[in-house]
């Protein structure tokens, strides 16, 4: 599941290089939160984005073959326009991107090894206030991309 | 603890503590903290990165936090402050101050511009305000041994002279570098800038802004590497905080004593101050006895203390006079990527809105340049959440890039007139300790006022000059309430005139001759320069006065 977790987050947020590690403790998180409609939107994405037997949870074959259009589609006709799956949706990708789980009454913040990796500013080209790593000066010079 | 003291200072913010480095080289110096020393600043850092609002009282919160919160600082504009609603309050006081050793300096940005010749003289030059009793020549060797204590990185060249103002030293450290924002920005107004009758006619041009955050290894402190989190705390100790003199008062043997809120200073019958009784976190009395004695909390704990003691206050001006300055950002989205959050929050500025003849009409101002995208107001995490109202994947990682990095911010930071009715007082409410909270009324005059249509002019034009979209600018306007710069002043002021002030020329208190005061309730006008390093220089003068007051009492 957590496997399922690191592919549908790849798809919401856009980076295809997420921490495995942070996604596993993201799932638990998750789990903690909203476990049964967090699982819902796990099983549905496996099995109409990713076309793996719902029965068995194993990759598409000949009897049962993959959903025809490109994944991004797929979630958005099956779970971005489902409401509900929406909302976990949001708050997923909130998570990725600040390190902060927002959910319902749930207010959760990651620990500060997560701060460093949020996406947020690695989608802007910037750091994550407090961690710069950089050297004097760099910052009168464009990002290297 | 001795009891007996040369002198006794209350606060160990920036003001405190240089005082107390100075005076601990030869006499026995009490440092008096409310506020805690607190954790290790990594300690600090991390709880600012996981804090679930980043306000900037997040990294010091007391840890655990204690049953009794006995020295509150106001982190919000109720949570401490005492200030109703209603024809006495028709506007919100919004700054706030950190009682803890090192102080409010802890999250400053560092911006150390000095003030200007006609600050000091606004009521004989522009009919506002009151004069100072002292000069910008007075202060001008002080101000460069502020600049050398706190170590200020800036550009002699092109300050030196900026409205008369004459530096008769270079910065010990040379300027910040510019952001590639700031170069932009400068590219841009050379060729599109607008130019204004009442402003000279002279184009904009940006100056580096003197920062006392390192440029070179300096004072034992690491180069600043551009962590872009000055406010509200530096992960590295590359900007100057006040923890840096208190740790040099503590070296040359001064008695630092945290926890420790000051509820009284005591006087003989004759006026002379005769020292403090203060009280520990756990509730304890202590009494503590000095030849003299330094008020140095702030612009609103100082008159607070005063007001509690029953001391100085012949001229019934303490409390009075408290000032701000009103600050707001106009936004915009650039034409070209600025790469903002890269750096610090501001290295640039424009100087030349901060002096001239149409002070007499309206405020003077600095404009600020920002390297932080949409500012206080527009933050990435508020462009994410519209954009994840209808993106995800792909779509909303490229539009949240190509909307944050051209993002850009302005600032202004305005000077506003000392009105008596703006006034710090002691509430019927108390804090964990039994103590009145601060009664705050505030308003911001006309004068200032009329200054924001100008402001919103000048902020217009560079912001299009920048190719921005004009429905993409936000300005300020009368109806969005400034913000709050946190530069706390007034309520103490200083004067040759013992029945209109509380202090003289040296600080020293009309009323009760051992008694100095310290910090920015002295300011009788608030000009156009953040207060810290004009507090430094006030401060380093003073020591050298009670230095001598104390040596001339021996004899």
């Amino acid at each position: 599941m957590e496997d399922l977790f690191l592919k549908l987050s790849a798809i919401l947020t856009g980076f295809d290089d997420l921490d495995p590690k942070l996604g596993s403790l993201y799932y638990k998180e998750l789990m903690k939160a909203s476990g049964p409609p967090f699982t819902a939107l796990l099983q549905t994405f496996s099995s109409k984005v990713l076309g793996h037997a719902a029965s068995t949870g194993h990759p598409a074959s000949a009897d049962q073959p993959a959903p025809a259009g490109n994944p991004e589609d797929l979630l958005r006709e099956n779970i971005w326009n489902v409401m509900d799956f929406q909302i976990l949706s949001q708050a997923i990708i909130n998570l990725w991107y600040t390190a902060t789980l927002k959910l319902g009454n749930v207010t959760w913040v990651a620990p500060p090894e997560a701060y460093f990796d949020s996406l947020l500013w690695r989608a802007i080209e910037a750091h994550p206030p407090a961690v710069s790593g950089g050297y004097f000066g760099y910052w009168r010079y464009p990002p290297e991309n | 603890m001795d009891k007996n003291y040369d002198v006794i200072i209350i606060g160990a913010g920036v003001a405190g503590a240089l005082i107390a480095d100075k005076l601990a080289k030869k006499w026995k110096v009490l440092l008096l903290e409310a506020g805690e020393k607190g954790r290790e600043r990594v300690e600090l850092v991390g709880s600012y990165l996981t804090a679930t609002a980043q306000t900037l009282g997040s990294p010091y919160k007391p840890v655990p936090a204690p049953a009794k919160n006995m020295a509150p600082s106001p982190d919000g504009t109720n949570d401490y402050y005492d200030q109703p609603p209603g024809t006495e309050n028709p506007m919100v006081f919004k700054s706030t101050y950190e009682r803890r050793v090192g102080g409010s300096t802890w999250h400053w940005l560092g911006n150390c511009p000095r003030l200007l010749p006609s600050d000091f003289k606004s009521n004989t030059l522009y009919g506002f305000g009151k004069d100072w009793p002292i000069t910008y020549d007075d202060l001008e060797p002080w101000y460069c041994q502020a600049e050398k204590e706190l170590g200020v990185a800036g550009d002699h060249e092109q300050l030196n002279g900026l409205f008369g103002a004459h530096r008769s030293q270079a910065f010990p450290m040379n300027r910040i570098w510019p952001s590639y924002s700031d170069l932009k920005v400068a590219e841009a107004l050379q060729g599109a800038a607008q130019q204004w009758s009442d402003f000279n006619n002279e184009p904009m041009v940006l100056f580096c802004t003197p920062q006392a955050r390192n440029s070179v290894p300096y004072d034992g402190r690491p180069v600043c590497t551009g962590n872009s989190s000055c406010v509200p705390i530096c992960p590295v100790g590359a900007k100057y905080d006040g923890s840096v003199h208190v740790n040099k008062a503590v070296a040359n043997k001064a008695t630092l004593s945290e926890k420790s809120i000051v509820t009284r200073i005591t006087a003989a019958k004759d006026g002379s101050i005769t020292g403090v009784t203060f009280i520990d976190w756990d509730g304890r009395e202590h009494s503590v006895s000095a030849k003299l004695v330094v008020l140095a909390a702030n612009a609103i704990e100082s008159p607070k203390l005063l007001l509690l003691s029953g001391l100085a206050n012949r001229s019934d001006q303490v409390g009075r006079n408290l000032m701000d300055h009103p600050q707001g950002e106009g936004l915009c989205v650039s034409r070209e990527p600025l790469f903002p959050f890269r750096g610090p929050p501001t290295t640039s500025g424009i100087d030349k809105f901060r002096d001239g003849a149409f002070r007499k009409d309206f405020c003077a101002f600095r404009m600020s340049m920002g390297n932080d995208g949409g500012g206080r107001t527009q933050s990435p995490a508020n462009v994410l959440n519209q954009l994840l109202k209808t993106d995800f994947g792909a779509s909303l990682r490229t539009k949240l890039r190509e909307k944050v990095i051209r993002q850009f911010r302005i600032s202004f930071l305005a000077e506003m007139k000392p009105l008596p009715s703006n006034r710090v007082t002691l509430s019927s409410q108390v804090d964990d300790a039994m103590i009145p909270r601060p009664k705050l009324s505030f308003n911001v005059d006309d004068y200032t006022m009329k200054g924001f249509d100008r402001i919103a002019d000048v902020m217009r034009s560079i912001l299009l000059a920048l190719g921005s979209k004009p429905e993409d600018l936000v300005l300020p306007n009368h109806s969005t309430p400034f913000l709050a710069a946190g530069h706390i002043m007034g309520t103490c002021r200083m004067g040759t005139d013992p029945n209109d002030s509380v202090v003289d020329a040296e600080c020293r208190s009309h009323d009760h001759k051992n008694l100095f005061i310290a910090g920015s309730s002295v300011f009788p006008t608030g000009g156009t320069a953040n207060p810290t390093l004009t507090i430094a220089a006030i401060s380093l003068r003073m020591a050298q006065s009670i230095d001598n007051q104390l040596k001339m009492s021996q004899t």
